[in-house]
C-alpha cells in the first residue's frame, strides 16, 4: 500500500461521487479491465448493495422500530461512562473505542456506536473536542 | 467427507461449546419426523410440511443453524439450507437455484406503489420523504434461494405454497456446498471487522469460487482497507463471474462509474431506489433531479432493507442545493440517534454546517484506512486544529 495508490483512489469525492467521464476507450461493451481504476465507492451503502438474501414472502412483517435500530441505553451504562471519563487525563482523553472496551471488560454488551450515542445523550463532546 | 450437518455447523460459525447442543437439537427433529418418501420431491414437501406444522416459520435475517434452531425459522437462505441439511442427513443430494428478483406478490405490490409515486408526485413541486412509511417492499434486487428438486423442479421453502414465483431476472443452479457459501457471505455482510469479513469471504469462495456477490463484497471491503492487489484481483474475478441482472449491472455502475450500467439497471428494474437516486444525482436538469430524488426517497421510505438515513447522508450536498440547506440539515439531524457513530454521517453534517463538533465525532468514528486517509485530507485542506 502506497500513498500514491491511496491518492489515486481519491479520484472521486467520498460520498457517492460523480461518475468517471466516458472516454473513447469505453466505446462498445464496457469491460472492467479497461476501467479498473475508474470506479466509484459508496461506503455508506456497503451493507446494502450486497444485501443478504431475504425471503420474498408476503408473510414477512418488518417492524419500523427494528428498521430504525432503536438503541436503549441503561442508566448503568450511562453512569459507567460518566465515572470513566471523569478520571481521564485531559491531555489524552479516552476515545469511544477505549470506553467501549472498558465497558465490555465490565461485562456490558455494547458497541462503539452505543458509546457515541450515550455521549450525545449526556452532552459529552468527542475526545478531540472535550477540553 | 463431512456430513451435511457438520458442514452447516461449520459455515454458521457455531462456537465449539455449542456444537453438541446444536447436534442434539437437530437430531431430535430428525427423530420426530414421520417416515419420509424415497421420492426427492415428495420427501422435500414432507420435511417442509413437518417443520411448518411444528412451529417453523419465516424469520427475517435468520440463516445460521444456531439461530434457525433457536428461533424455529429462517429467511430464504436459512430455511432452504436447513431443509437441505435434513435431506442430506436422510441420504438425498439437495440442490438449489439462486434467483435474482423473483416477480412475486411483494414485487407486484412494489410496482403498483412505484407507479402511484410516479403519478402522484408533482413534477414541479416534488416533496422528499423524510421518515419511514411502510417499510415492507424492497425497491432493490435481492438474491433468493429455492430448492431445485429432481432436475429443475423448484420448491419454495419460505411460504406454505410450494411453487416458487415464475419470472425472475436471472438464476443459477447451486450444490449444497455452494449454497453454504451464501451463509459465509451473509455473515461477512454482517461483520463489523474488515479482517474477519475478508476471512469469511475467503471461506465462502472456497465453497463456491464463482460466487460473484462475494467478489462484490470483497471489492468494497478492499476499497476501505486500501489493499490494491486483492481489490484488483477481485474486480477481475467479479467480471468473470457476474450474471446478467440488475443486481450485477448496478454493481458494475458502482465499480466503473459508467452510466450505461446505470441505464441498464433501470431498464431491468425501474423501481431500483439506489439507481433512481444515482440517476437523479447525475442529472444536469434541476427539475429532473428534484423529481428523481423525491421518487427515490419515497422508495427508500417504503423499503424493508434500504436505509433512508444513508440516502440523506450520501446525497446531502446535492439535496441541499436542490431543496435548501436548512431543510436537509434538519432532516439529517432527525436521523441522529440511528446514525450516530457513522463516519460519513458526521463528516457530511460537518460539511453542511461547519460544526467542528461533528468533525470531532467523525474522527471518533474512523474505522478503516480509507476513513483515516480521508479525515486527514480534510484536516489538511480546512486547516483544522
Amino acid at each position: 500500500m502506497t500513498t500514491k495508490k491511496i491518492k489515486k483512489r481519491r479520484f472521486f469525492s467520498p460520498n457517492y461521487p460523480k461518475p468517471y467521464p466516458s472516454s473513447p476507450q469505453q466505446v462498445g461493451k464496457p469491460t472492467l479491465s479497461l476501467q479498473l481504476k475508474h470506479y466509484q465507492r459508496d461506503i455508506t451503502d456497503l451493507q446494502l448493495l450486497v444485501s443478504p438474501p431475504i425471503a420474498n414472502t408476503s408473510e414477512a412483517v418488518v417492524s419500523i422500530d427494528l428498521k430504525r435500530k432503536s438503541r436503549e441505553l441503561s442508566d448503568n451504562v450511562l453512569s459507567e461512562i460518566i465515572y470513566f471519563i471523569r478520571d481521564e487525563n485531559h491531555t489524552t482523553p479516552y476515545t469511544d473505542s477505549q470506553i467501549c472496551n472498558h465497558l465490555k471488560g465490565l461485562g456490558y454488551k455494547i458497541i462503539r456506536d452505543d458509546v457515541a450515542l450515550a455521549r450525545h445523550k449526556l452532552g459529552i463532546a468527542s475526545s478531540s473536542r472535550r477540553y | 467427507m463431512k456430513s451435511h450437518l457438520n458442514q452447516y455447523i461449520e459455515a454458521s460459525g457455531v462456537r465449539q461449546d455449542q456444537v453438541s447442543q446444536i447436534r442434539s437439537s437437530f437430531e431430535d427433529i430428525i427423530r420426530k419426523m414421520p417416515n419420509i418418501s424415497i421420492d426427492p420431491l415428495e420427501a422435500t414437501i414432507q420435511i417442509k410440511k413437518f417443520l411448518f406444522r411444528n412451529g417453523f416459520s419465516y424469520q427475517l435475517s435468520t440463516f445460521n443453524i444456531q439461530d434457525v434452531l433457536s428461533k424455529q425459522g429462517g429467511n430464504c437462505l436459512g430455511l432452504p439450507v436447513f431443509i437441505g441439511t435434513i435431506m442430506g442427513e436422510l441420504g438425498f443430494n439437495p440442490k438449489y437455484r439462486i434467483v435474482v428478483n423473483p416477480a412475486d406478490e411483494r414485487y407486484k405490490g412494489e410496482c403498483i406503489l412505484f407507479n402511484s409515486f410516479n403519478e402522484e408526485i408533482p413534477y414541479h413541486t416534488p416533496e422528499l420523504a423524510t421518515e419511514y412509511k411502510y417499510p415492507y417492499y424492497f425497491f432493490a434486487p435481492l438474491e433468493h434461494l429455492v430448492l431445485d428438486v429432481d432436475g429443475g423442479l423448484l420448491l419454495e421453502t419460505t411460504t406454505e405454497e410450494h411453487e416458487p414465483t415464475i419470472g425472475k431476472e436471472s438464476s443459477e443452479q447451486l450444490s449444497f456446498e455452494e449454497a453454504l457459501s451464501c451463509i459465509y457471505k451473509d455473515r461477512a455482510v454482517n461483520s463489523k471487522d474488515n479482517q474477519e469479513r475478508r476471512s469469511l469471504i475467503q471461506k465462502g469462495l472456497e465453497l463456491w469460487k464463482n460466487n460473484s456477490q462475494l467478489y462484490s463484497l470483497l471489492i468494497r471491503n478492499e476499497l476501505l482497507t486500501l489493499d490494491d492487489k486483492i481489490y484488483e484481483e477481485a474486480l477481475r474475478d467479479y467480471d468473470r463471474t457476474r450474471r446478467n441482472d440488475s443486481l450485477h449491472s448496478f454493481d458494475l455502475f458502482c465499480f466503473t462509474g459508467d452510466k450505461r450500467f446505470l441505464e441498464e439497471t433501470l431498464r431491468r428494474y425501474p423501481s431500483h431506489a439506489q439507481a433512481i437516486a444515482a440517476d437523479a444525482n447525475l442529472s444536469q436538469d434541476s427539475n429532473e433531479a428534484r423529481f428523481g430524488f423525491a421518487l427515490a426517497s419515497q422508495c427508500y421510505a417504503n423499503s424493508a432493507i434500504l436505509d433512508l438515513g444513508n440516502f440523506y447522508t450520501m446525497y446531502a450536498e446535492r439535496l441541499a442545493q436542490l431543496f435548501g440547506k436548512e431543510r436537509i440539515v434538519s432532516v439529517l439531524r432527525s436521523f441522529y440517534d440511528e446514525k450516530v457513530g457513522d463516519f460519513n454521517y458526521h463528516l457530511t453534517l460537518y460539511k453542511l454546517t461547519g460544526d467542528l463538533n461533528q468533525f470531532g465525532e467523525a474522527e471518533e468514528a474512523i474505522e478503516t484506512p480509507y476513513d483515516q486517509d480521508l479525515f486527514e485530507e480534510y484536516l489538511k485542506i480546512n486547516k483544522i486544529k
